[in-house]
């Protein structure tokens, strides 16, 4: 069931009772966890099985990490290799074996292997993720083992951030759900806020830009480079506010359920670098990439080129994470490029004192929005005729509504003073009521529907 | 990735901590309580407003085609009709196949241009969305007379009954039952279920739906921006067109049309006429005085064994109204070139029906006239 549902709402209305009636007690952590497998259920109950057996592989395998603690590597290592099986056959499967199928036929030979036709449960890279940070975690020593399967299985399943993130570390949930939930009045008005902004985002936001995004992507041989480039501009925005607003909605959820998940999007299009708009886009996946692939690998710590080597494979893997296809791969590893280009120039201080803080942030939005178009493009194709004509004249003028632009600006000023001295007055009470009762009136009044699903319920 | 990189902490530096909300729209619990309050005021105000600023509708004229399905717009025209004889229908009512001057209305209008008829057809209103209708926005007609007539046609097979097992679509799912009693072809989700519901009975949504409706041709202000790229909504209202879009006015055998069986329910297992009854319960309980009118259905092109079902049909349905003290008129059928399909009269149908209506002494019991 979708965040944006009245299925959702309902189903919350039911949870949310008990839950904080029984929350400090064994019970309400069952109740917890058996909510959140309602939940996950209702898109599929078979997959209900995945979840529960990932979350046993894992949980005894911290358990093993204690009683054979000389054979921490073989466990930590098993639950490694079962987290990438796993994604390797639902997730990777399909495109493998389309691949392998191209290849056999350029080669000649008159063998197909069959072609695997599952559908990609939902949510998969994301709790299996976050599991394997509690066996990496706990190898590493930095988190105690976890002797409570119902605490532990509520960790890798509970339903606010279960499909869609942000990946939250057993370091920092465990001990949340071990002191069970702190549901305070100033709590649940945070919840509320967050959650009414997140669905403002994803319903009056998102699903608008995407009506004109879709439009350039699904046939871009129709359109011209002015119509394209604005199809890549709205499908940025579309992007940025689908997921920060889905996350905006997991917290606001688990806040209310007197819960704390990290933010995951901040202000990522006021990057003034790569670098920095890693740190601020998809917080939760990004730090996870750098604390368990980039610095195993050895980070910048084994000379330049291995550093570089390191940064090429963890944007290609973090590219290859979010879909089975070429498209994802090449975007990876054209922000790995980007990587490779602009750090050191980024490090110097002539970069970081002399250049304006407006033209880092403009070259940064140009060459990530450029890039977001290998990642929506259905085929690599595509995205190279999108790109070549954006690059290439005529351009006529675009349909693009008005009111859509005006939107846009208007928000991107917003996150410009949100970031400067400004932001007092942002901060004035009068002000933040006056942008909920906006938010408000707009989802009552001008949003017909919730029913378009997530961008990152594909991943 | 980062600078950082010789940290092994999972978040940021503490030079630099991850602030714990991006945006500083996060309200207090007093704040909440005060944005609550304007947000529910603002929302019922909105719609008086608009109310109180647009003028009423004018009820001389049928609804326009494109508002069929916009119940706010019922609601008004109902409560403008107050004083005036009501005639609540379907298509056949509204006048599906000719201009506004020339339905059934509009030709009794002529013939007794004394008494007041307001012609509150909605295209495509089975009993099922009738009886929702009535119920969820009827509420205006409680007290006035009201003509309600019933067409066959929506008990002549499964699929019109509503009685089909398997999923098919149907006009006004808005007005049907969401939960119970189950409809078997509806096959809505529940999130739409819900959405109906709430709309039905949350005015605010109401309005907006018919604002949407209204003004921006049924499409939300996204799609329709999307649509008009460089223009602002003037909430004009689009000139309404004669006839109903892709309609021929032509006789139904000149248009393709040709006889056939048709598969009548029966009457204790029909859906549809136990939603009839349901709307004539309700149109009593509301204190209004009804009278009953059988529309003509086009015999014509009925074959066996559908044309004895239907007879029986007619016979049945006479017999119930009447057995409910309600006063009941059956319109003779019509020349077969008189009829542009199964129930819908053309223009000169239409004037006879009239004329044959103002004789019977049940509607000049109605209108207050001696025969």
């Amino acid at each position: 069931m979708l965040y944006s549902s009245w299925t959702f709402f309902a189903f919350f209305l039911m949870f949310f009772p008990l839950h904080a009636l029984l929350r400090k007690t064994r019970v309400g952590m069952a109740w917890f966890l058996a909510a959140s497998y309602v939940f996950y259920g209702w898109w599929n109950p078979l997959y209900l099985f995945l979840l529960a057996y990932v979350t046993l592989v894992d949980y005894f395998m911290g358990r093993l990490m204690d009683r054979a603690p000389d054979r921490n590597r073989l466990w930590v290592t098993i639950s490694v290799c079962n987290a990438l099986l796993m994604l390797g056959f639902f997730k990777y499967g399909p495109f493998v074996t389309d691949n392998l199928n191209l290849a056999l036929t350029s080669l000649g030979l008159p063998f197909q292997l069959p072609f695997p036709n599952w559908a990609l449960p939902v949510g998969i890279s994301f709790f299996s993720f976050q599991s394997l940070t509690y066996t990496i975690d706990r190898y590493r020593g930095r988190v105690d083992t976890e002797k409570n399967l119902i605490r532990y299985a509520t960790f890798v399943a509970m339903f606010p951030q279960l499909l869609a993130g942000p990946i939250e570390r057993a370091g920092r949930m465990l001990p949340q759900l071990k002191k069970g939930a702190e549901i305070t009045r100033e709590g649940v008005a945070e919840g509320a806020s967050l959650f009414v902004l997140g669905l403002f985002k994803k319903l009056a936001l998102a699903n608008y830009l995407a009506l004109y995004a879709d439009k350039g992507f699904t046939a871009p041989d129709r359109f011209d480079g002015g119509t394209l480039l604005l199809a890549v501009f709205a499908y940025t925005w579309q992007i940025y506010f689908d997921f920060s607003g889905y996350s905006d909605m997991a917290r606001g959820v688990a806040r209310v359920c007197g819960y704390r998940l990290m933010l995951n999007f901040n202000h990522p299009y006021l990057a003034s670098g790569l670098g920095d708009f890693w740190n601020r886009w998809h917080i939760s996946l990004s730090t996870w990439f750098k604390d368990y692939l980039y610095i195993p690998l050895g980070g910048n710590r084994r000379g330049p080129v291995r550093m570089y080597f390191n940064i090429f494979i963890t944007m290609v893997v973090s590219g290859l994470w979010h879909g089975a296809a070429w498209t994802f791969l090449i975007w990876g590893a054209l922000h790995a490029a980007g990587r490779f280009l602009t750090k050191g120039l980024e490090e110097t201080s002539w970069y970081q004192s002399r250049v304006p803080k407006a033209v880092k942030q403009a070259w940064t939005f140009g060459f990530v929005m450029l890039t977001w178009t290998f990642f929506r493009a259905t085929t690599f194709a595509d995205a190279w005729l999108i790109v070549r004509r954006i690059f290439a004249a005529p351009w006529s003028r675009p349909d693009f509504p008005g009111v859509a632009l005006a939107g846009l600006l208007l928000l991107w000023t917003y996150q410009f003073l949100y970031e400067s001295r400004a932001r007092r007055w942002l901060e004035w009470a009068p002000v933040r009521v006056a942008g909920m009762l906006l938010m408000l009136l707009t989802l009552t009044f001008l949003v017909t529907s919730g029913g378009q699903a997530f961008i990152y319920f594909q991943f | 990735m980062t600078s950082n990189d010789s940290s092994h902490n999972a978040t940021r530096s503490a030079k630099t901590p991850l602030p714990e909300f991006a945006c500083p729209c996060i309200l207090s619990s007093r704040l909440w309580i005060m944005t609550l309050a304007l947000w529910m005021g603002l929302s019922l105000a909105i719609p008086f407003a608009y109310r109180a600023r647009v003028p009423a509708p004018q009820v001389g004229a049928r609804a326009p085609f494109a508002a069929s399905d916009d119940y706010w717009t019922f609601r008004e025209r109902a409560a403008a009709a107050r004083g005036s004889i009501a005639f609540l229908g379907d298509s056949v009512i509204w006048g599906q196949y000719v201009s506004d001057s020339h339905t059934l209305v509009a030709a009794l209008q002529n013939l007794a241009p004394e008494t007041p008829f307001v012609n509150l057809g909605v295209n495509g209103l089975h009993p099922a969305a009738l009886r929702g209708l009535l119920r969820y926005h009827g509420r205006e007609l409680a007290g006035q007379k009201v003509v309600v007539f019933c067409n066959l046609l929506w008990m002549s097979s499964p699929r019109h009954d509503l009685t089909l097992e398997e999923p098919a679509t149907f006009n006004h799912p808005d007005l049907i039952p969401q939960a119970f009693p189950r409809v078997s072809c509806y096959d809505a989700r529940p999130d739409e279920r819900i959405s109906r519901i709430l709309t039905r009975h949350t005015r605010p949504l109401l309005w907006a739906r018919h604002v949407r409706i209204r003004y921006l041709g049924n499409q939300d202000l996204f799609r329709w921006t999307l649509e008009n790229p460089f223009a602002w909504p003037s909430f004009r209202v689009p000139e309404e067109p004669e006839l109903a879009p892709g309609v021929r006015a032509v006789p139904w055998s000149q248009g393709g049309m040709r006889p056939g069986p048709m598969q009548f329910v029966a009457p204790e297992d029909s859906f549809q006429w136990a939603a009839f009854l349901d709307s004539l319960d309700l149109l009593k309980e509301r204190g209004c005085e009804t009278l009953v009118v059988m529309l003509p259905f086009n015999e014509h092109m009925l074959t066996e064994p559908g044309w004895t079902r239907y007879r029986e049909f007619h016979a049945h349905a006479m017999e119930t109204v009447r057995k409910r003290n309600l006063p009941v008129v059956a319109l003779s059928v019509l020349e077969s070139e008189l009829f542009a399909d199964a129930s819908h009269p053309m223009a000169e149908g239409y004037r006879r029906m009239a004329r044959e209506l103002l004789e019977t002494p049940e509607f000049r019991a109605m209108i207050g006239t001696s025969p």
